[in-house]
């Protein structure tokens, strides 16, 4: 019998039987994913969802982390700030910083004296010429796995007194919540095509 | 549980390593130091060596060494050769924990909830309950439709973030992640002899950890299932009156 849902809508047996291997193909597709792919999947809808909560969250700025196809790096893909150009592109090795960590255990982490500690690794922090004060980040997932991390930051201009407020627990929810819809909004992408069904 | 100090209660620290010569872990000697790795064919089990790769779980055993100073922490790290961790790592050192005897396992960390990894995770929590051994997991920060592992399993202590003094626990009627301490703005030790300010579920489980570990050091042999029932007694509902 096929199994219903909590939509009241009971699932199609045939259909059933042909979501192991739409996994398994979104599965292998994004294993090798690109930057140039992942900017073909990031699409207004998915940039407005994430500007409106980095907002929202009262970060400066936030990025898309992405695993690369060895797992030993993540790349950022997507950046909302005003130096994304200079961003996007950087990778960090997935055994240093707040973002590896979020990667490993898939928790959300959210840390508020980023610049205090002496082992931050400000290699970032001097390549955009801010520094960074408070950060949030949460695992991403799409095409039935982890792919990285989204982090969000606050960030404070050298010389400047104002100390921006750090993120607290609502802010964790508010980003890991956005990233669970961005999620259902790549995967419906890459489900419709599959199916060569794109253009509804 | 205010009684309590954790003596003789072993707590298993599922994590990213522990170094216990932070200062903040007041001269913390290991039960055991081991860590559980893999090079892709064979599972490597090794002496940890005083090493935490990121950090988290020296912070993890510094807020159980808070609240429960005299329990017994064993370090079980659990990354792969990108420190990453996977569930095989995991259940291997749940394995290990049973083996050498601890009372209690620590996991913050999560798994998505998807129902193919259902079984990796089911069977080391059921293990860990029959044996009579307290597993408690941080829970995920998107709220109830969020399904992970192993948190969302009914005989784990699945611990969320609640904003509320250090020795309070709430619990959430109706969730499978039914209670919460506080995790908001914990200051942690983290490696390097540094200390952080951190917000999490991460640092919310250990303290309850900590207080089931002073539970069991007043009374030893509560199962799991008891000790459920008794940390809902003590905790606060939110928004009652009672």
């Amino acid at each position: 019998m096929p199994s219903s849902n909590s939509l009241n809508l009971v699932a199609d047996p045939e259909l059933s039987a042909a979501g192991a291997r739409l996994e398994d193909r979104l599965r292998h597709w994004a294993d090798d994913l690109t930057l140039a792919d992942f900017h073909q999947l990031r699409d207004s809808l998915i940039e407005r969802v994430l500007a409106g909560a980095f907002q929202w969250i009262g970060a400066n700025e936030g990025t898309i982390w992405l695993a690369n196809p060895e797992g030993d790096h993540l790349t950022a893909a997507h950046n909302t700030g005003p130096r994304a150009g200079e961003l996007i592109g950087f990778s960090q090795p997935l055994d240093q910083g707040i973002i590896s960590l979020v990667y490993a255990n898939e928790q959300a982490y959210c840390e508020n004296e980023v610049s205090c500690r002496e082992s931050h690794d400000t290699t970032l922090d001097e390549k955009l010429g801010l520094e960074t004060i408070a950060m949030l980040a949460v695992p991403f997932y799409f095409a039935f796995g982890l792919r990285g991390v989204i982090s969000c930051v606050q960030l404070k201009e050298p010389g400047s007194s104002e100390t921006p407020p750090g993120f607290d627990t609502r802010h964790i929810e508010e980003l890991a919540n956005t990233a669970t819809l961005v999620e259902r909004l790549i995967n419906s992408r890459l489900i419709l095509a599959s199916l060569g069904v794109d253009h509804v | 549980m205010q009684e309590g100090s954790g003596t003789g209660v072993r707590i298993a620290v599922i994590d990213s390593g522990i170094d216990p010569s932070h200062p903040g872990l007041n001269n913390l000697q290991l039960a055991d130091d081991i860590a559980v790795s893999t090079d892709g064919v064979r599972l490597r089990i090794e002496e940890g060596n005083g090493k935490d790769v990121f950090g988290h779980g020296t912070a993890v055993a510094g807020v159980i060494r808070q609240v429960a100073p005299d329990a017994i922490i064993g370090n079980f790290r659990a990354l792969d050769g990108q420190n990453r961790s996977r569930s095989f790592l995991i259940a291997e050192c749940v394995r290990q924990a049973i083996a050498r005897g601890y009372h209690l396992i620590n996991c913050s960390f999560g798994c998505r909830g998807l129902a193919k990894y259902v079984m990796e995770y089911k069977e080391w929590v059921d293990a860990a309950y029959v044996a009579g051994v307290h597993v408690v997991a941080a829970g995920s920060n998107t709220g109830d439709s969020t399904r992970e592992w192993p948190a969302h399993f009914p005989s784990v202590v699945g611990v969320g973030v609640a904003d509320c003094g250090d020795d309070e626990i709430h619990y959430r009627p109706g969730r499978l992640v039914s209670f919460a301490a506080r995790g908001e703005r914990v200051r942690v030790p983290w490696i390097g002899g540094s200390w952080r300010l951190e917000t999490g579920s991460s640092f919310a489980a250990p303290r309850v950890s900590g207080m089931i570990a002073r539970l069991l050091s007043i009374h030893p042999g509560l199962t799991p299932d008891l000790v459920k029932a008794l940390l809902r007694q003590v905790a606060t509902v939110p928004g009652s009156s009672v």
